[in-house]
């Protein structure tokens, strides 16, 4: 399912019913019913359900490697609409962010097409496999000195994050239960 | 009824200030209390989100609290701005530096883990030959922890450890899982204990100032609470020398005030106690305030490890879950001593998932590796002891001031060779221990957090005999300002690898019930 239509199907089945009740005119309007004092709960939507972002950070080669890249590490994150998130969330990052995953999408694109003669996008899992060897290291605190090893595990966990902390993820059966940061009390501003 | 005549000015209301309030007020001192942040309504300070409801996905606002790593985008807001606070240090040095300011300070978020010290750190120096000892021993604190751990309801494990003195606990009886008594028989091969973590339970959701020490203190009618009140400088009466009060800024309106009092108690945490005595230009006849600062090393996850037989969700009931602490137990015996002084401690658990990263994967074969491991995991925290030094300070920056025009704080602190060294002992210690018990590591590393991560600043207006050496004298009583007195951990003289809780509260219990004394006796 493409990722508007799959977030439309979401959207559509548990708030459509209400959205009607609320704009059907006419006495069997249980309005009467509610006290005139109760603040009523309305429901809304995110940005991200209803409208489609705009990248702003990545060229358009990029994005479609982040993508093709988005959808190797994390199952869900194409319809969880992580790769235009990350687009955001590098943007205003710090430089040695922005950098680090520059350089890090450059070097994919530059390996397949080196290797492929094809862009990154288009490589299928085990040709992209190749040159994802580096997620196949054993852990270590200390980051690897080569860039793109370094760009893989950051994004390795970035990717996976927003995947589970979408509003899409929290929908499937997996997701919005005990696991990840589904729910938390946030605090407001101090006063 | 507010008045404008009172004995003692607590500035915080923390842990210490808390504490001081507490034990005055019941002894019929008149105190005004000034904290720096509001009065919080949690009810509406709070609420329910989805993280996917958060502008950042819970990543959090890149840039907005770069020492705090214990924020997230739930609690961002809960810690004190980085930049309407900010400090300075070395970029190649840094400290974490984290705060709160409302009314109850840092005791309404603390992990709640309630230990006391003993003579091998308050009398350190006896026993190894470095730096110095405190001016009280363990049986000068004793006393104080009896009355201390049962307001906080601190619950434990009585176990006879001359390293870590039992207390006053409410027993906990509940029972090891199998995964952590296979732990416990490969600790006991190597004589290395391990006892049931001693926490504060506190009463409903806070173990804190907030609602175990304040409500009491208001309750005598003695206590005058301002909050949103950022003091700016205790004052000093020329003509005698003694302090009496303090310069405060309004935090919304910055608008400034003077509170004036008999007695001044400090207890606005470690580091801004020490800020507003610099900025006073006060108490430092010694040279040594802002010296000596140390915490506690922590290193995270320094070992992640698997129980085979709970993997795939096969753990019967009863293996996985709960966990232990192991106090320290290197360096206990003379004649036995390893490569680095003093020790560190485990704070450890068994039933947890592993972090993504520790896992060389990615995709489908990820997601089944951490479907595999769900519930399986054993992962520590290492706490050790960080050596007081004279070169690790603090000072005002002349440079740079906060959003109320008061001159910030520069941190220079680094750890040294003792405790790489014990990291690395920690580590590997951890390691052969879960081989030990038929654990599968992970992943295991020995870096610590950078210095001020523990949130334990501790020493930087030490207690001392010795005016000359130290700034407070065993009472938390100035040396060169009687009527002044800085009852939190500022005062240590060493930190030992135990949280500093229940030390902070019981030297402030101590201190403070002198105060009253030396008060009703017209010494001060």
């Amino acid at each position: 399912m493409k990722r508007r239509n799959f977030v439309r199907a979401l959207v559509a089945a548990p708030v459509a019913p209400s959205l009607v009740a609320q704009q059907t005119p006419g006495p069997a309007a249980p309005a009467a019913a509610r006290p005139v004092e109760e603040s009523p709960k309305l429901e809304v939507a995110t940005p991200d359900e209803t409208s489609d972002p705009l990248p702003r950070f990545f060229t358009e080669a990029q994005m479609s490697t982040l993508r093709r890249l988005c959808d190797l590490l994390t199952p869900g994150a194409l319809s969880a609409g992580v790769p235009e998130f990350l687009d955001f969330l590098v943007g205003e990052s710090a430089a040695e962010k922005q950098q680090l995953y520059r350089t890090g999408l450059d070097a994919l694109n530059a390996g397949a097409k080196r290797n492929y003669a094809q862009a990154f996008a288009n490589l299928d899992a085990a040709q992209a496999g190749g040159l994802l060897l580096p997620l196949h290291a054993v852990w270590t605190y200390e980051e690897p000195s080569e860039p793109l090893a370094r760009f893989l595990l950051a994004a390795k966990i970035d990717v996976r994050t927003a995947t589970m902390n979408s509003k899409e993820y929290s929908a499937t059966s997996s997701g919005g239960g005990r696991r990840g940061g589904a729910n938390g009390l946030y605090w407001y501003p101090l006063d | 009824m507010p008045t404008k005549d009172y004995d003692v000015l607590i500035i915080g209301s923390g842990a210490s200030g808390g504490m001081a309030a507490y034990a005055l007020t019941k002894l019929g001192v008149k105190c005004l209390m000034l904290d720096a942040g509001p009065l919080v309504d949690f009810n509406r300070a709070r609420g329910p989100k989805a993280v996917y409801e958060l502008p950042y996905r819970g990543f959090g606002k890149p840039g907005k609290l770069p020492h705090v790593v214990q924020a997230n985008e739930f609690n961002a807001n809960q810690w004190v701005d980085e930049k309407e606070v900010p400090y300075t240090h070395d970029p190649k040095s840094p400290f974490n530096w984290v705060r709160v300011r409302m009314v109850g300070g840092k005791s309404l978020f603390w992990a709640r883990m309630s230990f006391r010290l003993s003579d091998y750190e308050l009398k350190g120096a006896d026993h190894d030959g470095y730096g110095e000892n405190w001016p009280i021993s363990y049986s000068d604190l004793a006393p104080f922890y009896d009355r201390v751990e049962p307001i906080f309801r601190v619950s434990g494990r009585k176990e006879g450890l001359k390293q870590l003195p039992d207390g006053v606990f409410l027993e906990d009886n509940s029972p090891w899982s199998e995964s952590m008594n296979q732990f416990i028989a490969a600790a006991k091969k190597r004589d290395i204990p391990v006892t049931k973590m001693r926490r504060a339970t506190g009463r409903g959701q806070f173990a804190s100032s907030f609602n175990l020490l304040l409500p009491d203190a208001i309750e005598t009618g003695n206590l005058t609470i301002v909050p949103n009140a950022v003091v700016r400088d205790i004052t000093v009466d020329k003509n005698t020398g003694l302090v009496n009060g303090a310069n405060f800024l309004d935090r919304h309106s910055r608008r400034e005030m003077h509170a004036k009092a008999r007695v001044v108690v400090v207890g606005a945490s470690c580091l801004e106690s020490t800020r507003i005595l610099l900025n006073s230009r006060i108490a430092n006849s010694s040279g040594v305030l802002g010296h000596y600062l140390h915490d506690q090393t922590y290193i995270t996850q320094g070992v992640q490890a698997i129980v085979p037989a709970a993997k795939d969700g096969k753990a019967p009931r009863g293996m996985m879950g709960g966990g232990g602490y192991v106090p320290r137990f290197v360096n206990l015996k003379k004649g036995n001593e390893e490569d680095f002084i003093r020790g560190y401690a485990f704070d450890f658990s068994t039933g947890g998932t592993p972090d993504a990263k520790y896992i060389p994967a990615y995709g489908e074969e990820l997601e089944k590796a951490l479907a595999s491991y769900r519930g399986a995991g054993v992962s520590v925290t290492i706490m050790g002891e960080v050596l007081p030094r004279h070169e690790n300070f603090v000072a005002i920056d002349k440079n740079v001031v906060d959003a109320w025009g008061i001159p910030a704080l520069h941190i220079q602190a680094k750890y040294s060779d003792n405790e790489f060294k014990m990291a690395k002992h920690a580590m590997n210690t951890f390691d052969e221990l879960c081989r030990s018990a038929g654990f599968e590591v992970l992943a295991k590393h020995d870096q610590m957090s950078p210095p001020g991560y523990s949130i334990h600043e501790l020493g930087t207006c030490r207690m001392g005999n010795n005016p000359k050496t130290s700034v407070l004298n065993k009472w938390n009583q100035s040396h060169d300002i009687k009527n002044l007195f800085v009852v939190d951990g500022s005062s240590f003289v060493t930190g030992g690898y135990q949280n500093p809780t229940m030390t902070i509260l019981s030297l402030s219990l101590r201190a403070s019930e002198y105060l009253a004394e030396q008060l009703r006796a017209g010494n001060v």
